[in-house]
């Protein structure tokens, strides 16, 4: 007989590990003695080992990305008292706490509960902090207001409390109306509503259901599987596709286990009678109202275009944008923007997936002082969407996965470019995304410009570098960004450059955006475009340096301390 | 809590001092959460000192700024601040950091470096003053000289990222070798020197390429007729018994003889059996049940060449003789194989015992050979029948495959008593005539092939005619003077001789026989040996223990002690060209002889081996008559890559235990049930699927590969998937060997180290740019044309 496929160890860690673990149990437990795998299941919890040993990350699970100023106050305070003061938000639109010690991590976990924050699934082969677009719930584009499914699809107990052994992450998004912020076609579902007549003459709100969208190494563009679900059934449908992943996805390549590979395979048709059947098994009712669709996709250009201020649709009040670098805060800093919420706005954050926030619900008249003390305190509200709002992951720093560093070029790109105000007016809307690997923590997929870590095969050695990707997007069907070329980490901003040029000297109009311009001539004419010119004659041997000058390197910080 | 961080900062600077890093981070760490500067500085000690590993420098840097923000202020923190935004090309904020702390006393390797980065910001003026610095400290500096010679060169305006080299990207797209295969070509050459083989696709014939196939499959390689193994094991698990069947008749001519009694040089090379992978594939016996199950009753080959018009006489038919006989035919010629014994078959039928290999099987398998118009003429004798000189008259060429049939005889004292016989002699009437007088106690001397079936036929004729024997006290019993390691027999022979009850003497030597009155032997005396000092051929000889003599009683002493080419029976004028005064051939072990026009083939060329050297041998054979005759080369090996899809295997099938091959019980046997029974079709899947598929080769393209390590963190092997500074060549373009890079910018490739893959498929899933490509390697016979022989792809 062929052997039989056994469970991969992490298929049969999480049969086999109880993944509620009592943190203050862990607490006490010498670090030998706990397990690989047991640190492996502290995911379900949110807890993450960090590169460096015995130091452990530790994310929230915040639907909506919601935040009152209380409960960001108090995180402020637990990263100061444990971890290194420093806090970060994630492009799901949550917090995570870095440098956090084993004997630590209940303290945090248990204080962010007792404010009403739980750090549960927030990593781990679970559903994943649902995620919205940024403006829910102050959108004046928004249908009706979808708060109450989203927070209906996140806490339901089925999502939460049962599907925790799902072949990997699962990724839903519930979008406020049919534009591309919510970032519909990226999620392995992806919800938004739309309005169509009822029978009464009222018009009726429904729901657009797509599957299969994800990013990582392999990119997939969700699909639209139905085009009307009765708003009534949508819980129903999320559950009903949940377990349909948790039948069908490859538990023995992770590389493959996600549901994008499923819907791929099946269909939009196909994986559409897979959730209907899982439905009919559960005995729901209605079906019938339910409609597929054999339409691709079709999400609208996103609402966010730069905007500093947003006018609420709630009459007088604004939403204000503040754009934070490289998604990072300190705890003091969010001691202070828990008092501007309390101060302009109705006490509330809301983290956005550019990795920024908004202060939101400022009445008209408390606009000019909320901006006064924001750029009193040196934060920027201009350059969304923008040069400056780059979007970097956390590269060689502190990711295991990554090959290049994306940090360090994240700075490079805003020193010679972030700045420059003029270039970004010229230039208009223009997302770049660095990835320090092949993973898509920092979605390059989708950018207008995106960057893939890599190292370049040299004469000799390899030189850490990136691979440029240019024209992605979430609308229409979604576009996937395009190949460009390949370039060494010193050589990214200057490439950066040619591209932005070559834009402005071939672009249509002044209205054709970078993005629909390399989705007009395609990804090779931009290369040709830009790497005609001849490699520069002096390419420095100093980036081999660290292997000639590992010595002394050694060597100044041994002069340093004998100093 | 400050006493206590005292002591324990104490405690990690002792650890750092002693470079053991990892242990101070768990001492700092448990102080409590990093918030005192102390812990801080030190942290970004001990991550300094830990090295290069992804986070180590970024985390030295953190704590370094964190220290700093706290209030910690020492040179220490701006140094390694200092470095690390050197290491990145951040030079302003290396200078930033340098002059923090650098003054003109610094030592040499600060001086150089605040030098450097001066250097890449444009500050020639402030470079040229810190390199003198250093250069006052060490003249000497090669380092500190070149660094001055390139500040001095070096333009005055302007930093180094201003300079950009976006390189040309007209074929990035695909990479090269992508564009390549995109082709149609059937014929791509490998673009790069560190390709594994020579071609992307098509018929390698480049050293590397044989190189390759000989040190990736090597079972193929240790068989001597390089049967394509993993091909036909990868057939017989899919269930096609026909083919693995055409793939071993073509390589090595019967099948289902050697499915039962090869020697198995295969299975003691097989990857499977490497450290800590478990047993060899039992790659014989799966052979054997593709020529059980396949479903066509005979098979037979298509002739490559149309008649050529001819002749060549054979003699001997044995599978030397037979094998060539066979390749000859398909090269067009017309063959006459002369016998001298009246079944064709040579060892095969007159001295391997039928409980080993049934006679139809031989039967089949010959025939095959006949069906492409072979004429085998038994019972005739060159040499006496026919003289040999006529047959070099009548044919265009010979081939002498006349094996080994000259006894070596030991010469003791009593060698001439009854009951003393040679064990081939013995073995052939056993065979032809089932029966032989053996009496009740038996002695075999020596250690081979002929002393293993001798022990075995004689216990079973004992057992069906003499049925004598006092319970208890052993019959028969074999005397060796060599340890159980060093006997040349099919693996698994010396445990079923103890099964079936036949106690063996290692290291013993006869000294002389005992016999009675009426010059009948009654027994020997022997003597115990140990072991010498290895001789020129490897192997240790024997030397005697004085004192250790002891007698045993016989009735029989069957002789095993080897044997040698005969060779008086070559008459003639060419006699005397052909052999030496040792009457073995001048021409030693090779296939051409001192005679154009006559050649050698099998045991007669290479003395006594296996049944699979002898049709290696006449194969080689039939390829110098081929040319002899043509002048032509008309049969080539190849090294055939083409694309290929996953081996279709699971790594759990490398766990599975390696299958025992069913035997017949005891009780059972005779002179004539086969004893291995076979496995049966399921057990045949059970088997195969435990094969590696060695022929498969895993590949990165360098110009796809990012380097992300990820297949490296999910491959099996320690060494299967290597970071390489170079590669190792020879004159010939082998690689060779390999050299680790040490960082990451010391990394050439991604290599995969093909020696340690166990073909598992795990850095193809694992790769997330799809940069690994799976092909097929396969050693193959072609015509010159590219055609090629015995079996479809
Ligand atoms: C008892 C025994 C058991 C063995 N068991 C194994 C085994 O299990 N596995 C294994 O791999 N090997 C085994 N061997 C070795 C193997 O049989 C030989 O290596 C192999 O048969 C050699 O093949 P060959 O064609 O060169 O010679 P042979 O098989 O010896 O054939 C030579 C032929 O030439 C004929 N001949 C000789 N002189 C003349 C002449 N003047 N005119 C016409 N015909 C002539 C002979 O009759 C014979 O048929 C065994 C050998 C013996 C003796
Ligand atoms: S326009 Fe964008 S932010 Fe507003 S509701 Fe629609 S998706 Fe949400
Ligand atoms: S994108 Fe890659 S390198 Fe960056 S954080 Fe994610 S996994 Fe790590
Ligand atoms: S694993 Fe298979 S191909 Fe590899 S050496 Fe063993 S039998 Fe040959
Ligand atoms: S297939 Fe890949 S991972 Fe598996 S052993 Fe070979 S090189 Fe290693
Ligand atoms: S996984 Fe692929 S890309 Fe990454 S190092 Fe291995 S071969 Fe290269």
């Amino acid at each position: 007989m062929p052997a039989k496929p056994e469970l991969t160890r992490i298929e049969n860690d999480k049969r086999t590990i109880d993944p509620d673990f009592d943190f203050r149990d862990i607490a006490q437990r010498p670090f030998e003695d706990i397990t690989t795998n047991e640190i492996g299941m502290f995911k379900w919890s949110g807890v993450y080992h960090q590169l460096q040993k015995g130091f452990f990350m530790i994310r929230l699970r915040l639907p909506g990305g919601v935040m009152t100023a209380d409960q960001l106050r108090r995180a402020g305070e637990l990263a100061n008292e444990f971890g290194q003061g420093l806090l970060c938000i994630t492009t799901r639109q949550t917090l995570q706490f870095h440098w956090i010690r084993k004997e630590d991590i209940y303290k945090v976990i248990e204080a962010m509960e007792a404010t009403g924050v739980s750090s549960k699934n927030a990593c781990g082969d679970v559903s994943r902090n649902v995620v919205t677009c940024e403006m829910q719930g102050v959108c004046p584009h928004e249908v009706g207001d979808v708060g109450d499914i989203l927070h209906m699809v996140a806490d339901d107990p089925e999502i939460l409390d049962e599907q925790r052994n799902l072949p990997r992450k699962h990724k839903i998004s519930v979008a406020g109306c049919g534009r591309a912020c919510g970032q519909t076609l990226m999620n392995c579902q992806g919800w938004y509503p739309v309005l169509r007549a009822g029978q009464d003459g009222v018009d009726e709100r429904g729901w657009r259901f797509h599957a299969g969208g994800g990013l990582g190494a392999r990119p997939y563009m969700g699909k639209l599987i139905f085009g009307w679900v009765p708003e009534d059934l949508v819980l129903a449908v999320v559950q009903a596709s949940t377990e349909a992943f948790r039948r069908l996805g490859n538990r023995r390549v992770r590389a493959y286990a996600r549901l994008k590979i499923v819907v791929d395979e099946l269909g939009a048709k196909g994986y559409g009678d897979v959730v209907l059947g899982i439905m009919r098994e559960r005995n729901i009712a209605g079906l019938e109202r339910l409609e597929q669709s054999d339409h691709s996709a079709d999400v609208g250009e996103s609402y966010l275009q730069g905007q500093r201020i947003i006018r609420q649709r709630q009459e007088g009040f604004n939403t204000l944008r503040i754009m934070i670098e490289r998604s990072e805060f300190t705890g003091d800093e969010a001691l202070r923007f828990a008092d501007w919420a309390t101060t302009y706005g109705n006490g509330t954050i809301m983290f956005t997936n550019r990795q920024n926030l908004q202060i939101r619900f400022v009445p008209d008249a408390q606009v000019a002082a909320a901006v006064a003390a924001i750029h009193a305190d040196g934060y920027r509200m201009d350059g969304h969407e923008q040069l400056p709002d780059s979007v970097a992951c956390v590269g060689t720093t502190m990711c295991n996965l990554a090959v290049s560093d994306t940090p360090n070029t994240y700075r490079a790109i805003m020193e010679e470019l972030g700045n420059d105000a003029k270039l970004a007016e010229v230039i208009g809307p223009l997302r770049i995304n660095m990835n320090g690997c092949p993973n898509s923590c920092a979605q390059h997929w989708i950018a207008d410009i995106g960057l893939r870590g890599l190292r370049k095969r040299e004469d000799v050695g390899s030189e850490d570098g990136f691979s440029i990707y240019a024209g992605g997007s979430l609308a229409e069907a979604g576009h996937i960004a395009q190949y460009v070329c390949d370039v060494v980490s010193v050589d990214v901003v200057p490439a950066i450059r040619r591209m932005l040029d070559a834009y402005l000297d071939n672009r249509r109009d002044a209205d054709e955006v970078f993005g629909a311009w390399v989705r007009r001539i395609g990804g090779a004419d931009v290369a040709d475009l830009i790497g005609a010119e001849p490699v520069a004659a002096d390419s420095e041997p100093e980036n081999k340096r660290n292997l000639n000058l590992k010595q002394a390197f050694d060597e100044v910080v041994r002069e340093a301390v004998t100093a | 809590m400050i006493a206590s961080l005292t002591e324990l900062t104490d405690k990690a600077s002792e650890l750092i001092a002693d470079g053991r890093n990892d242990e101070a981070i768990d001492v700092l760490r448990s102080a409590g959460p990093p918030d005192h500067p102390e812990q801080c500085v030190l942290l970004s000690r001990a991550y300094f000192q830990r090295g290069d590993e992804r986070g180590d420098v970024y985390s030295s840097q953190y704590f370094a700024q964190r220290a700093l923000e706290m209030g910690a202020e020492r040179p220490l923190l701006h140094a390694i601040i200092a470095v690390g935004a050197f290491r990145k090309g951040r030079y302003h904020d290396a200078v930033g950091a340098f002059s923090q702390f650098a003054t003109e006393r610094s030592g040499g390797a600060t001086t150089y470096l605040y030098a450097l980065a001066l250097m890449h910001i444009g500050d020639r003026e402030n470079a040229q003053q810190w390199i003198r610095r250093a250069l006052d400290e060490d003249p000497d500096n090669r380092l500190y000289r070149d660094a001055r010679d390139r500040i001095e060169k070096r333009a005055t305006n302007g930093s180094e990222a201003d300079i950009p080299h976006v390189p040309p990207t007209g074929n990035m797209y695909a990479s090269v070798i992508e564009q390549l295969r995109l082709t149609d070509d059937d014929d791509i050459d490998a673009p790069y020197t560190f390709n594994a083989v020579s071609k992307l696709r098509g018929h390698g014939m480049a050293a590397k390429d044989f190189h390759w196939l000989d040190v990736n499959i090597p079972c193929q390689q240790a068989c001597p007729a390089g049967t394509n193994i993993p091909e036909y094991l990868a057939s017989i698990y899919k269930g096609d018994y026909d083919r693995a069947y055409r793939i071993n008749l073509w390589d090595n001519v019967f099948p289902a003889v050697l499915g039962r009694v090869c020697s198995r040089p295969c299975e003691s090379e097989c990857r499977h059996g490497w450290e800590d992978l478990g047993d060899p594939v039992a790659i014989c016996f799966s052979k054997r049940s593709a020529a059980d199950f396949k479903s066509e009753a005979r098979v037979i080959l298509d002739k490559l060449y149309p008649d050529s018009g001819k002749s060549v006489a054979v003699i001997g038919a044995g599978v030397a003789g037979l094998a060539a006989a066979r390749n000859l035919a398909l090269l067009g010629h017309g063959v006459t194989v002369y016998e001298m014994h009246a079944h064709p078959g040579g060892m095969m039928n007159q001295g391997i015992p039928i409980f080993r290999l049934p006679r139809d099987y031989i039967d089949r398998e010959i025939d095959q050979i006949r069906a492409l118009g072979v004429d085998i003429i038994c019972n005739t004798r060159i040499g006496k029948d026919i003289a040999f000189a006529s047959l070099q008259a009548n044919h265009d060429a010979v081939v002498m495959a006349a094996g080994t049939l000259r006894p070596n005889i030991i010469d003791l004292p009593g060698k001439d008593l009854t009951g003393i016989r040679h064990g081939l002699d013995f073995l052939l009437e056993a065979n032809d005539t089932d029966a032989a007088d053996v009496g009740e106690n038996v002695i075999v001397i020596g250690g081979g092939f002929t002393a293993m079936d001798c022990a075995r036929t004689a216990l079973r004729l004992g057992a069906e005619t003499v049925r004598m024997h006092e319970p208890g006290t052993p019959r028969i019993r074999v005397a060796y003077r060599r340890s159980q390691d060093e006997m040349l027999v099919t693996p698994g022979e010396v445990e079923e001789l103890n099964h079936e009850g036949i106690p063996m003497d290692f290291m013993v030597s006869p000294v002389c026989y005992l016999g009675d009155d009426d010059g009948r032997v009654t027994g020997m005396r022997l003597i115990r040996t140990r072991l010498g000092e290895p001789d020129a051929s490897g192997r240790r000889r024997p030397i005697e223990i004085p004192g250790s003599e002891f007698e045993i009683p016989a009735d029989t002493v069957l002789l095993a002690t080897g044997q040698f080419p005969e060779t008086s029976w070559i008459g003639g004028p060419s006699a005397e060209s052909l052999v030496g005064d040792d009457q073995w051939l001048v021409s030693g072990a090779a296939a051409t002889t001192a005679v154009a026009g006559v050649f050698a083939a099998g045991d007669f060329a290479t003395g006594a081996l296996t049944l699979i050297d002898a049709i290696a041998h006449g194969k080689q054979c039939a390829r110098d008559v081929d040319h002899f005759l043509t002048g032509e080369v008309r049969l080539i090996d190849v090294a055939r890559v083409e694309d290929a899809g996953g081996p279709g295997r699971i790594r759990e099938m490398d766990y599975v235990p390696l299958q025992p091959m069913p035997m017949i019980p005891l009780e059972e046997r005779s002179l004539k049930a086969e004893v291995e029974s076979g496995f049966t079709e399921s057990l045949a899947v059970d088997e195969t699927q435990r094969c590696y598929l060695c022929h498969y080769k895993y590949e990165i393209d360098p110009d796809k590969c990012i380097y992300c390590d990820w297949c490296i963190k999910a491959k099996p092997r320690p060494d299967c998937i290597v970071k390489v500074s170079s590669l190792n060549y020879d004159d010939a373009g082998r690689i060779t060997g390999f050299n680790r890079a040490g960082e990451s910018e010391d990394t050439y490739l991604i290599y995969i180290n093909q020696e340690d893959c166990i073909r598992c498929n795990a850095c193809v899933e694992a790769c997330p740019v799809d940069c690994i490509s799976v092909q097929k390697v396969s050693l193959r016979t072609a015509t010159p044309d590219g055609t090629l022989c015995g079996y479809s792809d």
